[in-house]
């Protein structure tokens, strides 16, 4: 048995350490595929979280992924991971962009990327906090939904929900966060 | 810190299952507000089942009494039609989010103005065509054609308004009359049309099997209608199959018709904005294969009728061949710019060619198409029909069929078996072109090397002669001036542009030996030796010898002074070289001084609207760039390119400069689109301008990759193409390639290629350190990125010697005072600190942090550094006022409100710690983030009275212990309880929750745990127990104190201190005096 696959019992058995643990090597393994995939991506494909999500659980795991019934404590550590990474990638982006010393263009030239984007993801964060707030569950579906790219199937299996409520939930939830973000 | 720990600092909020309402114990207004969120998603899920028009009446029955609920559902039903793909697709992990939207399009049944759309009976690359129905004045059906998103429709309209009249001249059998133009609901323009119920006429030919003759008799039709339009004034610009129809006339004739007449010139030749070029793209897309090369250069005030004479000449093509000159979707694959290229260079095969090499099966089907073999059909067509087809699908216009009258007169001589006025084109004429498309490899590029090295040597020989014998003579001047002439275009000839791929050193020799020899030989001249420096001081800045161009500048502009005075062009032009040569060094103030004079004597000798007021305004709108003052820039670039554009039109490399220009300030100014077009349409001139290796087009690649953005494929590939073609012309020695390379290690930083990225850097340092020196901001740029990248790979003493040099760098350069990059400054405290280099890394702060930084919230990073560091070495005391200027400007973090909580608490400032206790509940106590709750209850409760109500504090501890996880031990949590129900008395429980903590807490949990237990068995009067789970306290606290071994808690001193607070209150109570930990700490 590998680090993950011993830590992942520890974390169904309750240990909560051990969950802080989990979290930080799903992380880092996400980390690691995303910046890997990133340098070896072949032109006009693109990268979808939920690949690196999948793949991340079969290289963590390995063969004994199979001996968890439940994986919901992979796949939340996995979506917080995920969020994690693009909001910090977006802030450093964005830290570059507004800060820094002006002469040294071409340090800037280089850093430049999709603002917009940037500044959508974050505000998609920054509400969703908020949504957190109000509506928990609903936020939990948009974070597995969105950052770990679950599908509306997968994501009622890990809640414990019907798929109908999921879907009811998703709508609402982009409902909310759309009339956060662009107001009325 | 420790891992947990850790971990948890990077997690907040920890995974966890998500609390379902009801299942917290709430207060009655708790209830209330949840009760409310609940109906919120219930209403609107039940709202939204239902079609539109009952929702009203739903609304008004579910939220009777409740205005605000009704008015958020309707918020929400709204943003729910509005919301598109908003988060569908999951962030790119590079965080590229794809969010556009579109409007739903019209259907069958709606109105438009005056028209009842009846059906779709087309749609294409640039919109949908309906048949549509109009009522008044007359009634008739029409075609109704929407054009797509993405247009200026007020402009589009404003086109089509100014060419009504002109089309209503129009009056053809061939040609559709257009009658409307408006603007849908959704605010897209339309197009309204005389209704052809026909078929495209290439697919109209082939399903009734025409033969070549039906096809160019049909042609020529077409030709005709063409002539009477353009004989109107109106140009087509899109003619394609799908814009010729084929219908039939009331006496059964095959009757073309042309449509869309008007149409593409509204809505193709706008100005550039982001949406239209775009939508000029769009079109591209759709009908590259007929679009002529002028078009395809988007110079879209050069097109003319002979643009028109091109497409019909694709199409003749197609109608011989069945296939168009150019395979649109094969050249697709490669890029526009792949398509663009081949329309304006390269010569399609002939229609005879096209068919010879075709495959088997395709040629028999085109063959049967036009009821012919293919032998026979390849006859046919070869020579004349060739000919008349190469001559309207010429390149240069000029060489074209003048109009459409004269195409369809050779296609009718054609027909009637006489001689068509094509003609292969001659010997020398195909002799003239491939001389002119391979002049550059004619001239032989190493001779000119030897050349000029001779001429120096003849040169120097007339020289000395003119010194003997014939000193002043007339004749002598004019001579001495020729030699001068033939020197200067020798060197201009040796320029790196020019000799490509040569050693540039071998050139910075020969202008070194040339200077020395200017110095000997020319002194009696000094206007020639003027003109040969200022031409040696341009050159040296080309070969990137920008200190040989200062001095070389300097010392033209001092004869030029001399010898013109000092308000001559020759001295504003020396001012303009040498404000270049400061400009490349950076010496920002210098050349703007230069550049300033260089224009007030231009405009005084020239006027404004003077091709060298234009040069000088450009550099001057670069140097205001580079210092910041972006709006005068910008208003000084446009107005260099409106007199450039004036002067020379829009084909010249001086426009495409200031092109360039423009886009880089537009894009400073966070104008992304526009300077994207700016940019491009810079490349594009370029490109059809220059060589495709020249340096100005790699520098073109460079800057739109910039522009584009440094991560994009597009970008990427523009890089590398950059690179290639720079490192070729130019060596591995030269700034402008040495800052390529170093993009290139940035590139491999950021994918995490830690390893190649400080090679690569250190590459592009070690050449710039040679031909730069230490100071240059290109070397400072380097260095930053390669202490970057060892920083990340966790080379701490490269990092901080990279940094260290920057900063001191910045110093030499701005002044002792000034600061680095507060980036930088971070960067060295992390890597010093991460090296236990606690005292450097205190004098570094020291000297960034300022007074006046400090009052400044970007001092943010730096002060989180220094608290951290304080606290590493104990200095609590010290700490605490960079902890509280962070709550100001970080109110959001709830770490720094237990930062400096912790602090307060050691050093015992009551009041203050009263007051941060008050500030917290007010902020966070209905935080959702049980981790957040656990902090935030920790910190007030540290101390026994923290001025604030138990009771709210409780809230806190209980939603910290609402983990998500039932049956998870949750050490911190259980550790604030235990504190929790000490603080309230209840001794026993505390005790429970305590040990409970010891059984899975980490050593910082344990502390705590030990230090409750310690004081609740001194209260149950259990003073040996009491006295025990003190000691063990002490001793965990003692093993992990910071300093002793920082390395193993990894400078987790917060968790630590909380501890160890507690700690020593115990003792206080227990044995009435603290150990003293606290207060011996420096």
């Amino acid at each position: 048995m590998n680090d993950a696959t011993l830590l992942l019992g520890a974390v169904e058995r309750g240990d909560s350490p051990a969950a802080e643990s989990f979290l930080s090597l799903v992380y880092e393994e996400l980390r690691r595929l995303a910046t890997h995939k990133l340098a070896q991506e072949a032109p006009g494909q693109t990268l979808q979280p939920t690949a690196l999500v999948h793949e991340a659980w079969l290289r963590l795991m390995g063969n004994e992924g199979r001996r968890f019934a439940n994986r919901a404590h992979f796949f939340h550590a996995a979506a917080e991971a995920m969020r994690r990474i693009l909001i910090d990638r977006a802030r450093r982006r964005r830290a570059r962009r507004h800060g820094g010393d002006m002469e040294r263009v071409d340090l800037d030239e280089c850093n430049l990327v999709a603002p917009d984007d940037d500044d959508q993801l974050l505000a998609v964060n920054d509400a969703l906090e908020k949504l957190t707030r109000d509506h928990p569950l609903q936020a939990q579906v948009v974070k597995l939904r969105y950052f770990a790219g679950l599908t509306n199937e997968e994501t009622a299996q890990l809640l414990d929900l019907s798929v109908s409520t999921v879907k009811n939930h998703w709508t609402f939830s982009r409902a909310w966060l759309f009339h956060e973000i662009r107001g009325a | 810190m420790g891992l947990s720990r850790r971990v948890r600092d990077v997690f907040a909020p920890r995974v966890r299952r998500v609390a379902v309402p009801g299942r917290l114990r709430l207060n009655h207004s708790e209830h209330r507000m949840s009760d409310w969120r609940e109906r919120e998603a219930a209403v609107f899920a039940e709202a939204l089942r239902l079609p539109a028009e009952q929702r009203g009446a739903y609304l008004e029955q579910a939220c009777a009494g409740e205005e605000e609920l009704r008015r958020r559902i309707e918020e929400l039903l709204r943003a729910s039609e509005r919301v598109g793909d908003f988060l569908e697709e999951s962030p790119h992990p590079r965080g590229i989010l794809n969010g556009r939207g579109e409007a739903l399009g019209e259907k069958p049944g709606d109105r438009i103005g005056r028209y009842k759309l009846l059906q779709q009976i087309g749609e294409g690359g640039c919109g949908v065509v309906f048949m549509a129905e109009q009522d008044e004045p007359v009634r008739r059906r029409v075609a109704l054609k929407i054009i797509k998103p993405g247009m200026d429709t007020r402009n589009v309209i404003a086109r089509f308004e100014a060419e009504r009249q002109a089309l209503a001249l129009m009056d053809h059998p061939n040609i559709a009359k257009v009658f409307d133009a408006g603007a849908t609901e959704s605010g897209r323009p339309y197009f309204v049309m005389e209704l052809i119920r026909g078929i495209r006429i290439t697919d109209y030919c082939d399903q009734n099997a025409l033969t070549t003759a039906d096809r160019l008799t049909l042609f020529a039709q077409v030709c005709r209608a063409v002539q009477h339009a353009h004989q109107k004034g109106i140009i087509h610009r899109d003619i394609k199959p799908s814009n010729v129809l084929v219908t039939k006339t009331l006496e059964g004739d095959d009757l073309p018709v042309v449509i869309d007449f008007g149409i593409a010139k509204a809505t193709t030749n706008q100005r550039l904005t982001d949406k239209t070029l775009f939508t000029a793209f769009e079109m591209l897309i759709g009908t590259p294969a007929y679009m002529s090369p002028e078009q395809a250069a988007f110079a879209q005030v050069d097109v003319d009728t002979r643009s028109d004479i091109y497409s019909l000449g694709v199409l003749l093509y197609e109608l011989l061949t069945g296939s168009t000159p150019f395979d649109a979707g094969r050249l697709l694959e490669a890029g526009l710019d792949e398509v663009r290229r081949v329309i304006r260079e390269q010569e399609p095969a002939r229609p005879s060619t096209r068919l010879s090499t075709m495959a088997a099966d395709d040629l028999t089907t085109v063959a049967r198409h036009r009821r012919s073999e293919p032998p026979l059909l390849i006859r046919s067509v070869r020579g004349d029909l060739d000919w008349i087809v190469m001559k309207a699908l010429e390149k240069d216009r000029t060489r074209r069929y003048e109009t459409a009258n004269g195409l369809a007169l050779d296609v009718q001589r054609f027909l009637a078996q006489e001689t068509v006025l094509a003609r292969p084109p001659s010997r020398l004429y195909r002799l003239q072109k491939a001389f002119l498309r391979n002049q550059l490899l004619f001239s032989a590029i190493g001779i000119i090397a030897v050349l000029l090295i001779a001429s120096l040597v003849v040169v120097g020989v007339a020289w000395t002669k003119e010194r003997e014998a014939l000193r002043k003579s007339q004749r002598d001047e004019l001579k001495s001036r020729q030699v001068t002439q033939f020197l200067k275009s020798m060197l201009e000839g040796v320029g790196p542009s020019v000799a490509r791929g040569r050693d540039t050193a071998m050139l910075r020799e020969i202008l070194d030996k040339t200077s020395e020899q200017l110095g000997r030989q020319m002194g009696e001249h000094p206007a020639m030796e003027a003109e040969m420096r200022s031409l040696i001081a341009r050159l040296h800045v080309e070969v990137g010898n920008y200190e040989g161009a200062e001095a070389m500048a300097q010392a033209a502009l001092a004869l030029w002074r001399s010898t013109t005075g000092s308000e001559s062009a020759e001295t504003a032009s020396a001012l303009q070289d040498l404000g270049m040569a400061l400009w490349k060094l950076r010496k920002l103030a210098e050349a703007e001084t230069a550049y300033r004079e260089a224009l007030a004597i231009r405009q005084r000798l020239h006027g404004n609207q003077h091709a060298d007021v234009a040069a000088t305004l450009n550099q001057l709108g670069a140097v205001y760039r580079r210092q910041q003052r972006l709006a005068e820039a910008e208003s000084l670039t446009r107005q260099g390119l409106a007199i450039r554009r004036q002067q020379f039109g829009n084909e010249h490399l001086d426009v495409a400069d200031s092109l360039r220009n423009l886009g880089i300030v537009l894009r400073d100014r966070g104008m992304q689109a526009e300077a994207e077009a700016a940019v491009r349409e810079m490349l594009a001139i370029r490109r059809r301008l220059l060589d495709g290796d020249h340096p100005l087009v790699a520098s073109a690649l460079a800057d739109l990759a910039w522009v584009l953005g440094g991560e994009s494929e597009e970008a990427a590939a523009l890089e590398t193409e950059a690179f290639g073609i720079q490192h070729q012309v130019l060596g591995d020695r030269h700034p402008e390639v040495a800052k390529s390379i170093y993009i290139q290690g940035e590139r491999l930083r950021r994918r995490g290629n830690l390893g190649e990225s400080h090679a690569v850097l250190n590459a592009a340092l070690s050449i710039q350190r040679q031909l730069l020196g230490n100071d240059h901001p290109d070397v400072v740029a380097t260095l930053q990125g390669l202490g970057a990248t060892l920083e990340q790979d966790g080379q701490w003493s490269g990092a901080e010697a990279a940094y260290r040099e920057v900063v001191s760098s910045r110093r030499r350069q701005a002044g002792e005072e000034s600061t680095p990059p507060l980036d930088v400054v971070e960067g060295l405290v992390r890597v010093l600190v991460a090296q236990a280099k606690h005292a450097e890394a205190e004098t570094v702060l020291n000297e960034a942090l300022s007074p006046a930084l400090i009052r400044q919230r970007s001092s943010t990073g730096l002060l989180v550094l220094k608290v951290d560091l304080l606290g590493r070495l104990g200095r609590w005391r010290e700490a605490v006022d960079h902890a509280s200027r962070l709550i100001e400007y970080q109110p959001q973090e709830h770490y720094r409100f237990h930062t400096l909580a912790s602090l307060l608490a050691a050093v015992g400032d009551r009041s203050a710690y009263q007051r941060l206790c008050h500030q917290i509940l007010a902020r966070f106590v209905d935080t959702t983030d049980s981790y957040v709750a656990e902090r935030m209850a920790g910190a007030c409760l540290l101390l026994p009275d923290p001025g604030v109500d138990f009771g709210r504090v409780d809230r806190l501890t209980e939603k910290a212990l609402a983990h998500d996880v039932p049956t998870t031990p949750m050490p911190y949590s259980e550790a604030v309880k235990a504190l929790s129900e000490y603080r309230r008395g209840r001794f026993e429980s505390a005790v429970e929750w305590a040990t409970k903590t010891l059984s899975s807490g980490d050593a910082f949990s344990r502390t705590q745990a030990h230090a409750v237990l310690a004081m609740a068995r001194h209260q149950l009067g259990q003073e040996d127990q009491a006295r025990a789970s003190l000691a063990q306290g002490i001793a965990v606290s003692n093993e992990i104190v910071p300093g002793r071994d920082a390395g193993r808690i990894r400078g987790s001193w917060v968790a630590w201190l909380i501890g160890r607070v507690l700690i020593e209150e115990a003792c206080t109570r227990i044995f009435g005096a603290p150990t003293g930990v606290l207060s011996n700490t420096p």
